[in-house]
């Protein structure tokens, strides 16, 4: 199993711009594009739990543990 | 880490950094300066070994040679400063916690403990070469250990842990920039 960020998805939902967001939780741009394609050891439980309230969702809206053979960004 | 330490880093580690650059110049220079003078005035250097024996003959050629062997503490000093002044330039970059600085420290420490050592046993081989050309029984061999030497070894080997446990913390600044 491997863990999918899709973060992407939930920023189209909520029709937000990764720099509006980077700007409300306060981190990079350039961090959160990372994030964004899976390319980081992993995630804050601070910066998750401030993307899970500047989008209004929940940690499993981001993360989705799937196979590892997936194509997707992984953690 | 905060912007304000960083800050305060790359400053005082552009004055050491300066620091440490000049005494790479004005080391050898003084170094040159005194052996120069003892050269010039071999009886100079009885000041220097008091252990010596009363009618120890200082010639020119036995004090050149003891003066050589007390001159190669400067391979080891500037070995240090030079560790010092690459470690001062990747502060100064604001490389603080990486496998380069740790590296650098760890040198350092070995360059104290190896002066501390050559504190040591430097002196002893200078009384022995300058009362080679005394008569039997008027030769001499002095074993000091000087606070400077203590001093050296216990910095060398703080430096050398530090720069030990360095390795670990700059693992850890790695595995931690993973998270964001």
């Amino acid at each position: 199993m491997q863990i999918v960020v899709r973060l992407d998805v939930m920023l189209a939902l909520r029709k937000m711009k990764s720099r509006d967001l980077a700007e409300r939780i306060g981190i990079t741009e350039q961090n959160l594009s990372l994030l964004k394609s899976g390319k980081v050891k992993g995630i804050r439980f601070e910066t998750l739990a401030a993307i899970c309230a500047a989008l209004n969702c929940q940690p499993g809206d981001l993360l989705e543990a799937v196979e590892a053979a997936a194509d997707s960004p992984e953690i | 880490m905060t912007e304000a330490s960083l800050r305060q880093i790359r400053r005082l580690s552009r004055w050491l950094q300066l620091g440490t650059t000049l005494a790479m110049l004005i080391l050898p220079l003084v170094v040159t300066l005194g052996l120069a003078m003892a050269l010039a005035d071999p009886y100079s250097l009885s000041q220097h070994f008091p252990g010596l024996p009363d009618g120890t003959i200082l010639t020119r050629a036995t004090a050149t040679v003891a003066l050589m062997i007390g001159a190669s503490m400067l391979i080891p000093a500037l070995f240090a400063l030079s560790q010092m002044r690459r470690l001062f330039s990747l502060y100064l970059a604001g490389e603080v916690l990486s496998p380069a600085c740790a590296a650098h420290i760890r040198r350092i420490g070995l360059s104290f403990v190896t002066l501390a050592g050559m504190g040591v046993l430097l002196p002893t081989l200078q009384i022995l070469v300058l009362t080679a050309t005394n008569p039997a029984g008027q030769r001499a061999l002095s074993i000091a250990i000087s606070s400077d030497s203590i001093g050296f070894l216990l910095a060398g080997g703080l430096l050398t842990v530090i720069g030990h446990s360095m390795v670990e913390a700059a693992r850890a600044a790695e595995e931690n920039a993973g998270f964001v």
